[in-house]
């Protein structure tokens, strides 16, 4: 009886090992017939491989004689191409802290739609007008709608590139941070730093030699309206693996600034680096005046320089199987502009906003009001070849110790639908940048359609 | 006793003969890597072509991207630009000496990227579009006589020089008769086999040869795999404009 036991678990056992030991016979099998398939007898053989190396037919055969220039017909259509994208974010956010016993009340909804629009027409090699705007919900008559880019690329001649008209210009090499970014009229939003920006209206010269590129923008903004022109030429030159750019704004009696900008890979970590002086600048401090009732007063500074600089750190990982994925993100931010302690806002928060409603400060004259801010965010995707992604972020003002922690959930298993959970948290003394209003969580639950553009 | 000592000297005799004369008939494998690359650039004149991805996923359905690349390898640039899908339109890569951007259109910005990544999630690495170099990038460590399919091949096992090297170890079957490169096995630092590429059909212009038809085998993934087709296959000079960041702007959307 015993031993029949062990036959009964012999046999399958054995059965098991065969298959086992077959699997890998299988596996070279497939390969085998691929590539018999691909190099068999029948598409490739000898003589149709000694054929073709002759310039026959079979494995080898030869290039066209006359195929036209690509890179001439890629510039050319002969119909106007129209285009977009469609977006629509649904979203419930709450604030933890202020859950009670109704659960219907902890996500309060939101709703962002919108489309862009372009016009592409190529009807020259040496002609393009492009046109792209931004509609979004709720499409009121007269706003909600803005021209992102409306530009003419000539080439007056070979070798020189002028693109007319308003367009992008992003001169900075920095993520969170990007003083040299000096031309956008948009700054780059720490909290969402790979949106779009739009820039100004200008006539971009742009020469190519060799490796190195020279610009010249003529910026047309105020010229519009009968005002003066502003000059930015800028360098870019290669050096090895960096690029390293130098450039300047110049505009009669206005602010100027020259910046410099230096990126760079070492050891398979990605380094950039900007650095700016400003003069001449038109920005409206909050000072304290003894001598006026609230204790504070505005003043302008154009004779004095302003140094900003920032510098940071990227770098991404992945293991041989794809299965594992790591990107990093730190920068570090000195803003000249800012003040030594912008406590001073929140100290005199009744007369900042006496001055922000009598025109004496402006909102952009508040903005990043601190001399240091740091900047990371560290992410995985597809975990495990799922649809699955974290995100690790932080933002903060290192001078009034506030800031922003993130957890991001994100899952994007469906085609073109994205779902995310946010868990933020914003610490700080009250009135601090990061939390005026005290430190506290949120979360924030998103479904977004994405990638829908035709 | 004799006798078996007479036997084994005839016998060495023998061997030696037979290993002279395979050491007659053994290539130097060194110079056929550099014969590789030799047949694989373009040094004297530039390349161009349209790329077809056909992308078959198990996980995600198949895929197809079509693309534009051009190549100069005389100062090692490329420029690869994407036609389709729409949501890849404009999106491109530009090599130009030891930089490679990748350009978003989205936000209009050049971000740099490596030759070592995938390009846009298919089975091909950016590395793959530029210039070959086997040569400067590997060193032979073994070598045997195959069969690939119809053809009598040279296997030959590559070590990595440098970390430049997309991969750590390639095992590759070069065709006795022309010596293209007809498969390569592409192997992690561990030596674990990552992906397997055939190189089926080859377009020659002059003395140099390009593989229009590339399968490249996902070997994690069963039954993921990456076809490369390219068609309208030009040697005619490019403009220098051509690998700039100025061009690939005038692509954008």
């Amino acid at each position: 009886m015993k031993q029949r036991n062990n036959v009964h678990t012999f046999v399958p056992a054995l059965v098991a090992l065969v298959l086992l030991a077959a699997v890998p016979g299988v596996s070279i099998q497939a390969q085998d017939t691929l590539e018999e398939e691909l190099f068999g007898e029948v598409m490739f053989d000898d003589a149709l491989f000694d054929d073709a190396l002759s310039g026959g037919e079979g494995l080898v055969r030869q290039a066209d004689a006359n195929p036209g220039n690509p890179s001439a017909a890629l510039l050319t259509s002969e119909t106007v191409k129209v285009g977009g994208r469609f977006f629509m974010d649904v979203e419930g956010s709450g604030k933890p802290d202020a859950w009670g016993d109704d659960i219907s009340t902890y996500l309060s909804p939101g709703v962002a739609l919108g489309f862009d629009l372009y016009l592409d027409a190529r009807p020259d090699e040496d002609l393009r007008v492009f046109i792209k705007g931004r509609a979004e919900y709720p499409f009121a008559d007269d706003g909600d709608y803005e021209l992102m880019e409306a530009f003419a690329d000539i080439l007056p001649f070979p070798g020189l590139f002028v693109r007319s008209g308003k367009q992008t210009a992003n001169w900075g090499v920095g993520y969170f941070f990007s003083p040299a970014n000096l031309l956008n009229t948009q700054r780059v939003n720490p909290e969402d730093p790979e949106a779009e920006l739009t820039g100004p209206v200008a006539v971009k010269i742009h020469l190519p030699v060799g490796t190195d590129n020279y610009y010249l923008y003529s910026i047309l903004g105020e010229a519009v309206d009968g005002g003066p022109v502003a000059l930015a030429p800028k360098v870019e030159w290669m050096a090895g693996n960096a690029e390293l750019s130098l450039g300047g704004l110049w505009m009669p009696e206005s602010p100027w600034a020259v910046m410099t900008t230096l990126s760079t890979t070492l050891g398979g970590v990605y380094l950039f680096a900007e650095a700016v002086l400003r003069g001449n600048e038109d920005k409206r401090w909050v000072v304290l005046d003894s001598g006026s009732p609230s204790g504070v007063s505005v003043e302008t500074r154009p004779d004095e320089l302003f140094p900003l600089a920032t510098a940071g750190i990227a770098w991404s990982w992945s293991d041989d199987l794809n299965r594992a994925n790591l990107g990093v993100r730190a920068q570090y931010y000195y803003n000249g502009l800012g003040y030594d302690d912008p406590r001073i806002l929140s100290g005199h928060e009744l007369a900042v906003k006496t001055f922000l409603m009598a025109g004496a400060l402006g909102v952009e004259d508040l903005v990043e009001s601190a001399r240091h801010y740091g900047g990371a965010v560290v992410s995985t995707s597809a975990i495990l070849d799922s649809g699955f992604g974290v995100t690790l972020s932080w933002l903060g003002n290192l001078v009034d110790n506030s800031g922003k922690a993130g957890l991001g959930v994100s899952w994007d298993g469906w085609d073109r639908l994205m779902v995310r959970v946010d868990f933020d948290y914003r610490y700080g003394a009250e009135g601090s940048e990061f939390s005026p209003l005290g430190s506290g969580p949120t979360v924030a639950l998103l479904l977004s359609v994405s990638g829908a553009t035709f | 006793m004799k006798r078996y000592t007479y036997r084994s000297i005839y016998l060495a005799g023998l061997l030696t003969l037979a290993a002279i004369a395979a050491n007659a008939q053994t290539p130097d494998f060194t110079a056929m890597l550099a014969a590789i690359d030799g047949q694989l650039n373009f040094p004297d004149h530039d390349f161009a072509a349209k790329l077809r991805m056909e992308s078959d996923d198990p996980e995600n359905g198949k895929d197809v991207k079509m693309a534009q690349t051009f190549r100069r390898d005389g100062n090692d640039s490329f420029l690869i630009l994407f036609l389709e899908p729409e949501s890849q339109l404009g999106q491109g890569y530009l090599r130009v000496d030891e930089n490679l951007w990748f350009y978003d259109p989205e936000s209009r910005k050049f971000n740099r990227s490596s030759m070592k990544e995938n390009l846009q999630g298919t089975d091909a690495k950016n590395s793959d579009f530029g210039s070959s170099s086997l040569a400067t990038d590997y060193a032979v460590s073994t070598w045997t006589e195959g069969k690939l399919g119809a053809y009598d091949v040279w296997v030959v096992d590559l070590k990595a020089t440098n970390d430049e090297a997309t991969y750590a170890f390639k095992k590759i079957s070069v065709a006795k008769k022309g010596g293209l490169l007809l498969k390569s096995e592409d192997f992690s630092l561990s030596k674990r086999l990552l992906r397997t590429a055939y190189y089926t059909s080859y377009v020659q212009s002059g003395a140099s040869y390009v593989a229009d038809v590339v399968l490249y085998v996902d070997a994690l993934v069963k039954g993921k795999k990456t076809r490369i087709t390219m068609t309208e296959i030009s040697v005619a000079p490019l403009p220098d404009t051509v690998f700039t960041k100025a061009y690939v702007e005038r692509m954008n959307r």
